[in-house]
C-alpha cells in the first residue's frame, strides 16, 4: 500500500477518493492524509480528471427523433418475423401441393388450414405469434444443420425398419417351431422321442 | 393497459413488464425516459454524437428483443446501461485499434471544433469559466483519445458514479483490474493535461 518513499501509492489514494477502502485500510490511509500534504496534493490531482469529465457539457439530443427510430426499427423487426413466418408456411403449401398424393393432400391441407385459422384466431395474442416467429427464424437461420438433421432422421428410421424386420422373423421362427413341437408332442404323447427325431429343433 | 397519458404515474418495472406482454407503447416510454443518459455515456464512449444515436438505438433494439429477460433485480436503467456498454465494447474489439482512433478523431474534429463544448455557468468570474471551459474540452478530447479498455472503465467510475464491483461485473473483468486501469487512465490523463498545459504555457 505505501511506496518506499512511504506515501501512498496511486492505487491506494484512487480507491480511498472512489470510497472503494474499508476497514482499517480506509482508516490508515485517512491518518496518513491528515499529515502528509505530498498526499493529499496527489489525491486531489487524481479526482482532477474525474471532475473535469463530469463537467463537460453533453449535447442537445432529439429523444423524440430517437424514439421513432426505436419504434420503426421495432416495427421492422416484427414484420421480418412475421414475413419468415409465412414464408415458411407458403413453403409448406407448395409442398404439399407438389406431392399430389391425395391422402396427403387431405390430411396436411386440413392440418394447414386449421393452423390458419388458429393464427388468426389469436391474432391479438403476441406469445405464440411471437414463439413462431422465432422457431421460424431459427429454422431459417439453420437450414443447413436442419438438413442434416433430416438425413440423420432418415438413416435412423432405415435402420429402424430393418431391425424391427429382423426381430420380427426371428419371432416367426420361434413361433413356428413351437407350433411344430407341440404338434409332435401332442401326437406322440413322448417328449423323448420328439427330441430324438428333431435334435435340431 | 393505460392510457397513452398516464404512463407518467407508471413504474419502470411496470413499463418492462407490460412491454414483456407485448405492448410497444410501453416500451416506447421507456425509450423517453431513459434515452438521455444513455446517450451521453455513448457520446462520451465513442466521441461522436451520430455513434452514439446508432449505439443506443441498437441497445434499444436488443432490449426489445430481451425484454422478457428483465426480471426486475436490478434497475430498468442499469439494465439497459449493460446492454448499451456490451454494445459499444464489441464494435470497439472488432474495429482494430487504429481504426477506432482515426474514425474517433475525425468525429472529434467535424463536431466539437464547430461546435465547442461548455460548461455550466455557476456565475463564477468570466476568466475562470473561460479556464474551466478550456479544461473541460481538453479532457473531453483526452479521454477519448485514451485506448478503449482505459476509457471504458474511467468513464462507468467518474461520469456513471458506478462502484468498481458494478463496473467489474458489466465488464465481466476482476477489481483488480478495474482499479489498475482507472489507476492508469487518470495517470494517462493528467500526463496528457500537464504536457497540453506545459507547451501552452511555454508557446
Amino acid at each position: 500500500m505505501k511506496r518506499e518513499s512511504g506515501h501512498l501509492d496511486a492505487e491506494t489514494l484512487g480507491a480511498y477518493i472512489d470510497g472503494e477502502l474499508h476497514g482499517p485500510a480506509r482508516q490508515a490511509a485517512a491518518d496518513h492524509l491528515r499529515v502528509c500534504s505530498v498526499c493529499r496534493e496527489t489525491a486531489s490531482a487524481l479526482g482532477a480528471p474525474g471532475s473535469a469529465a463530469r463537467q463537460v457539457q453533453a449535447p442537445e439530443w432529439n429523444v423524440e427523433a430517437l424514439v421513432a427510430r426505436v419504434e420503426a426499427g421495432i416495427s421492422a423487426l416484427e414484420a421480418e418475423g412475421e414475413a419468415v413466418n409465412d414464408a415458411v408456411a407458403a413453403g409448406r403449401r407448395r409442398t404439399v401441393e407438389r406431392a399430389g398424393v391425395a391422402r396427403w393432400t387431405g390430411s396436411a391441407g386440413r392440418e394447414g388450414s386449421a393452423g390458419r385459422e388458429g393464427l388468426a384466431g389469436r391474432e391479438g395474442s403476441a406469445g405464440l405469434g411471437d414463439l413462431a416467429g422465432r422457431a421460424a427464424r431459427w429454422v431459417k437461420s439453420r437450414r443447413r444443420s436442419a438438413l442434416g438433421f433430416a438425413a440423420a432422421a432418415v438413416i435412423l428410421l432405415v435402420s429402424l425398419v430393418g431391425a424391427a424386420g429382423y426381430v420380427y422373423r426371428r419371432e416367426m421362427i420361434a413361433q413356428d417351431r413351437v407350433l411344430v413341437d407341440s404338434h409332435y408332442i401332442i401326437r406322440s404323447g413322448n417328449a423323448g422321442a420328439l427330441l430324438v427325431s428333431y435334435p435340431g429343433r | 393497459m393505460l392510457a397513452g397519458s398516464d404512463w407518467a404515474c407508471t413504474s419502470d418495472e411496470d413499463l418492462a413488464r407490460g412491454a414483456a406482454s407485448g405492448s410497444q407503447d410501453a416500451y416506447s416510454e421507456l425509450v423517453r425516459r431513459h434515452s438521455k443518459k444513455l446517450l451521453n455515456l455513448a457520446w462520451r464512449m465513442t466521441g461522436s454524437q451520430e455513434a452514439a444515436l446508432d449505439a443506443v438505438q441498437e441497445a434499444w433494439l436488443s432490449g426489445w428483443k430481451g425484454i422478457r429477460s428483465f426480471r426486475g433485480e436490478a434497475e430498468f436503467y442499469s439494465w439497459m446501461r449493460r446492454i448499451l456498454v456490451n454494445g459499444i465494447n464489441n464494435e470497439f474489439r472488432k474495429r482494430s485499434r487504429r481504426a477506432a482512433l482515426v474514425s474517433l478523431d475525425r468525429s472529434m474534429d467535424s463536431e466539437e471544433s464547430g461546435e465547442p463544448l461548455q460548461v455550466e455557468d455557476e456565475g463564477a468570474d468570466p476568466q475562470d469559466i473561460v479556464g474551466r471551459a478550456e479544461t473541460a474540452r481538453e479532457i473531453g478530447q483526452a479521454v477519448v483519445r485514451l485506448p478503449d479498455m482505459y476509457r471504458v472503465v474511467f468513464l462507468l467510475r467518474e461520469t456513471e458514479l458506478m462502484s468498481y464491483s458494478e463496473i467489474a461485473d458489466v465488464l465481466g473483468i476482476a477489481e483488480g483490474t478495474v482499479k489498475s486501469r482507472l489507476n492508469m487512465a487518470r495517470r494517462m490523463l493528467r500526463e496528457t493535461l500537464s504536457e497540453e498545459v506545459g507547451s501552452a504555457r511555454f508557446a
